[in-house]
């Protein structure tokens, strides 16, 4: 796949706006669905945007310049344009599979920004984004007695990620996972400092052949554990092993939960027994890489096609049908379901919610090279969980936590940002 | 060509310089040839792009624009939401005004039923906030994406929701504009600093100048500011969404929001039995969809509905052979009311010979969405990617049935349907029909044109528009830009003559990009036109007027 395969796709954009607002407004405060818009302004900065620039390129009407490249760039490639682009015209467009092509492109033609370039270093060299030395990646663990997957046969290997192994303020709430998997009576352990990136942030960004290494590389230890069972604490791991993997051409062959799935599962089982309450107004904040982008990807080959026959003629159609992809596999309802089990918490849901969600802004590069958009975009999310009444808002992404709470803290904002595992924690009897 | 650095600065100075541009990867995304009304031609950026794009934040910022812009030789365009491809500028020397910053609903006057708002407010945003005070917006055929103020002002204005919200040449009130030399004027009560509540008049009124039938398609100056009429609603405050996406509907049933969907063994008995309806007022949407474009509707993909076709699975309601039918959505204040409107309905239409299709909730659920929120045409775009609406005419309801036979003679000639459109077995004509404020009839032949024979589409243009002036069934909305010299004057004696003087009184130095209303001077050939029309429809010279459309088309 090259971006010049996606000729045909760019072409059926109909500009119609749908990339830019999400299809069910419930007002007009909270109707935008790209955070990359609301900040950047020009077309250029929208997801139709984008590849009409990237067509310009193409067939020669435009070529990289500053401007250029920060509209391309400015994106947090949350894959809301995606979603709603495919409300109304399935996968004909499928912008993020051009924005995905747009991206290798910059990294190919040289122009990638100069801090993409260092997360790929950092990940190169050091297995994380962070420039985190590797040796560090188990230190949240020290102290526990956790099995090594890397030695001694598991049945579940508890994938950590690179945000929570590197982030002290997430340990307790790893430790607190490894505690509830103990109760439930769960043989598992972890990869320790052999734990790699996935490869998805790589894959976000451009970098294909730094992706598909990371890739098999996680891949290959992964399997090597012996593991039946893979439960990732990392929202972004999930998309790259439900999605970016496939993309890749890499498969696991394991059975992959989300923490919160898992822990879902096991208070289903009974093997699990949840003692928390809470008097809190709580709003929960869907991840992206949790959500929409960690719906399975179904590798297609085929074309798609215009009718030729008498009847139905020009109608494009896609030969053998294309997999759908509406945004509906992803994890909505676990971490939902969980926060539920917290006694006496009053639960209120945003305007923009599950496979229309809106981005935080901390994903894709996005926060990295454009600070000031992601900040926006945060700000939004912000004030958007506050206009419900909250006073705590809840999510299960590391990276989501991590930027909401920079981004209130900056700004003073009334509503206090928890990890989903952290606020069960604190609401724990 | 580009534009000067002084221009450019000028420019910078007015709106600051994170908010203009002149890069080729930025202005490119102002240049889509796409949507109603465009040539079905492959897409290919098209040779005529902005010289700059600006996005200014307030009234005094575009005037300023416009004002820079004339001060050094420019012309401009302006540009809300950029649906369909008037939003392209057409001549060389032109700065596109991008008005996305102005998206303020400034108020909502719920005594006067009026919402003030600016350019980029959409109609799903203002339906939105409308209805949770009870009432709601008109919404025009391009969905919930569109701008009010960009359609009330510059374009057309029916919509699917016309029975029971008008049409937008009259929801439009109190207006603010910045003229083509850059001043600032406020017609109707704003002018006289009395609210936005009342256009002017009584009489002929200064926005019916400006506006017309089908508006100036952004050639007259910026319109940055307006009230805009909003109508009852009795549903719920807030649409609740149902289903599955992306077969979104909304919860209809116990809250007085119902969906019906009535189909007659004729077309007089559709035509009597809508007449009924709408005298009745019950209902809040009416409209008719041909079933092909429903079965689109209710398909998640193309291939799912060419699957149904194949099966001969498709839904009742999709059948072609129940095409001559209308869909209802009724709203009421109390069960009462709901239930009365269900008798009127079942009455009126057991009177006149039809009958209502049993429609499964889901399917009922997805079109009431569809009828309420008017997003059917970006969901009609999915089959070809592309409608073409050479037929659109705003008359009588007593035309209904001249119309309709219009546009099957169109559809008739096998040579010009084959060929062009997207055909679907059993279906003689693409009409989407409603009625405007329950008296005027609307209708467009909404022709999905295949691309292999791009040029001939134009082809059809010509035929729809001849066939309108022949069969005498109304005026063609549609008419616009250098199809005004050929066919406007079948609108009304000189109509053509007085859009000129307009645009020359207003825009003396052809400052506005003038090419989707009319030109400033208008062309040899139209001279010569009144002598061509009756050959060049006569059937022996079919292939000329094929050449037309393809010269058009190039031109273009």
């Amino acid at each position: 796949m090259s971006l010049e395969d996606r000729k045909w796709h760019i072409e059926q954009c109909i500009r119609c706006h749908n990339c830019k607002f999400t299809p069910i407004a419930k007002s007009q405060r909270y109707s935008a669905i790209c955070p990359a818009i609301q900040y950047g302004e020009f077309h250029a900065y929208s997801a139709s945007g984008k590849i009409i620039t990237a067509y310009g390129m193409m067939t020669g009407r435009s070529d990289y310049s500053v401007e250029t490249l920060a509209s391309l760039t400015t994106c947090s490639m949350c894959g809301a344009c995606d979603t709603t682009c495919n409300t109304l015209l399935e996968r004909k467009v499928a912008p993020m599979d051009t924005l995905y092509e747009i991206r290798a492109k910059i990294v190919n033609d040289g122009k990638s920004p100069k801090q993409h370039h260092q997360l790929i270093t950092n990940l190169v060299n050091h297995g994380n984004a962070f420039g985190k030395p590797r040796s560090e990646r188990s230190t949240w663990a020290a102290g526990l007695s956790i099995k090594s997957a890397s030695k001694e046969q598991v049945d579940v290997l508890l994938h950590v990620g690179c945000q929570n192994a590197y982030d002290e303020k997430q340990w307790p709430s790893l430790v607190a996972i490894v505690e509830m998997l103990e109760k439930a009576g769960v043989t598992f352990g972890i990869l320790g400092d052999d734990e790699c990136d996935p490869g998805g942030l790589a894959y976000e960004l451009g970098y294909r052949d730094v992706a598909i290494r990371l890739a098999k590389e996680s891949s290959r230890t992964i399997r090597a554990s012996g593991a039946n069972t893979l439960v990732t604490c990392c929202a972004d791991s999930l998309a790259a092993f439900r999605n970016y993997h496939r993309r890749m051409g890499v498969s696991t062959d394991i059975r992959i939960f989300h923490v919160t799935e898992y822990i879902e599962k096991l208070l289903a089982e009974g093997r699990l027994v949840m003692r928390a309450s809470s008097d809190e107004v709580v709003t929960y904040h869907d991840p992206c890489r949790l959500g929409r982008l960690s719906e399975e990807f179904v590798p297609w080959s085929g074309q798609w096609k215009e009718i030729d026959g008498p009847i139905n003629r020009g109608m494009a159609v896609s030969d053998p049908p294309a997999p759908k992809r509406f945004g509906l596999g992803g994890v909505y309802d676990a971490p939902r379901n969980l926060l539920r089990k917290v006694s006496g918490v009053r639960f209120v849901e945003m305007e923009r919610v599950r496979e229309f969600s809106y981005c935080c802004g901390a994903g894709g590069g996005g926060k990295e090279a454009h600070p000031e958009f992601a900040e926006k975009a945060a700000m939004d999310r912000l004030d958007e969980a506050c206009s419900t009444g909250a006073t705590t808002l809840v999510t299960a992404c590391a990276g989501c936590v991590r930027h909401l709470r920079e981004t209130a803290r900056n700004h003073a904002t009334k509503i206090e940002v928890k990890g989903l595992i952290e606020f069960i924690m604190d609401s724990s009897d | 060509m580009t534009i000067s650095n002084e221009a450019y600065a000028a420019l910078e100075a007015v709106v600051g310089r994170r908010y203009v541009s002149k890069d080729p990867g930025i202005i490119v995304g102002y240049a889509w040839n796409t949507s109603t009304g465009a040539n079905p031609q492959e897409k290919e950026i098209p040779s005529v792009l902005p010289l700059a794009v600006v996005l200014p934040s307030t009234t005094e910022e575009v005037a300023a624009v416009v004002k820079t812009c004339n001060k050094y030789g420019l012309r401009h365009r302006a540009h809300s939401v950029g649906w369909s491809s008037f939003h392209n500028v057409s001549q060389n020397n032109t700065v596109t005004i991008d008005l996305r910053r102005m998206n303020q609903i400034h108020e909502i006057d719920e005594r006067n039923m009026v919402a003030v708002i600016s350019p980029f407010v959409t109609a799903g945003q203002l339906m939105a906030e409308a209805m949770k005070r009870g009432m709601t917006c008109h919404v025009v055929g391009a969905g919930p994406t569109h701008s009010p103020l960009a359609s009330a002002t510059s374009g057309w204005g029916g919509g699917i929701g016309s029975a029971s919200t008008g049409h937008n040449a009259r929801n439009l009130l109190a207006l603010e504009w910045v003229t083509p030399e850059g001043e600032i004027v406020r017609i109707g009560s704003a002018g006289s600093g009395l609210g936005w509540a009342v256009a002017d008049g009584p009489g002929p009124g200064f926005r019916g100048v400006l506006r017309g039938v089908s508006g100036a398609v952004g050639s007259m100056g910026i319109y940055t500011k307006i009230g805009y009429k909003l109508y009852p609603w009795y549903g719920p405050k807030q649409l609740e969404p149902t289903g599955r996406h992306p077969q979104l509907g909304i919860k209809i049933g116990d809250n007085n929001v119902r969906f019906f969907h009535a189909v007659w063994p004729t077309w007089d008995g559709a035509k009597e039995g809508a007449f009924e309806i709408n005298r009745s007022g019950v209902a809040q949407v009416m409209m008719r969809m041909p079933p092909s474009n429903i079965g689109w509707t209710l398909t998640e993909t193309n291939t799912d509905y060419v699957q149904l076709v194949d099966s001969d699975a498709l839904p009742e309601i999709a059948r072609p052979e129940n095409g001559r039918a209308w869909s209802l959505v009724t709203t009421a204040y109390c069960k009462e009311q709901d239930a009365y409107n269900e008798r009127v309905i079942r009455k009126i239409v057991d009177d006149t010979g039809g009958r209502l299709l049993d429609v499964p909730q889901e399917y009922c659920e997805v079109l009431a969405r569809a009828l309420v929120t008017s997003c059917y045409v970006p969901r009609v775009m999915r089959p070809t990617g592309f409608i073409g609406t050479g037929f659109g005419v705003l008359e009588s309801f007593h035309l209904y049935t001249r119309t309709v036979k219009a546009t099957e003679e169109v559809w008739a000639d096998q040579d010009v349907a084959k060929k062009n459109f997207c055909v679907i077995e059993g279906e003689t004509e693409q009409n989407w029909m409603w009625t405007t404020e329950r008296r005027h009839f609307w209708t467009e032949n909404i022709e999905i044109p295949n691309k292999r024979t791009k040029w001939a589409m134009m082809r059809t243009y010509f035929l729809n528009e001849h066939v309108i002036e022949r069969q005498k069934v109304g005026i063609s909305a549609m008419c616009l830009g250098p199809m005004v010299d050929m066919f406007g004057p079948g609108s009304g004696p000189d109509v053509n003559s007085y859009m000129r003087q307009i645009k020359n009184t207003f825009d003396p130095n052809d400052r506005g990009d003038s090419f989707w209303y009319i030109s400033a001077k208008s062309a040899f050939v139209n001279r010569l036109w009144p002598v061509i029309k009756p050959v060049i429809f006569s059937r022996p010279f079919r292939p000329l007027l094929n050449n037309l459309g393809r010269h058009t088309a190039k031109t273009k």
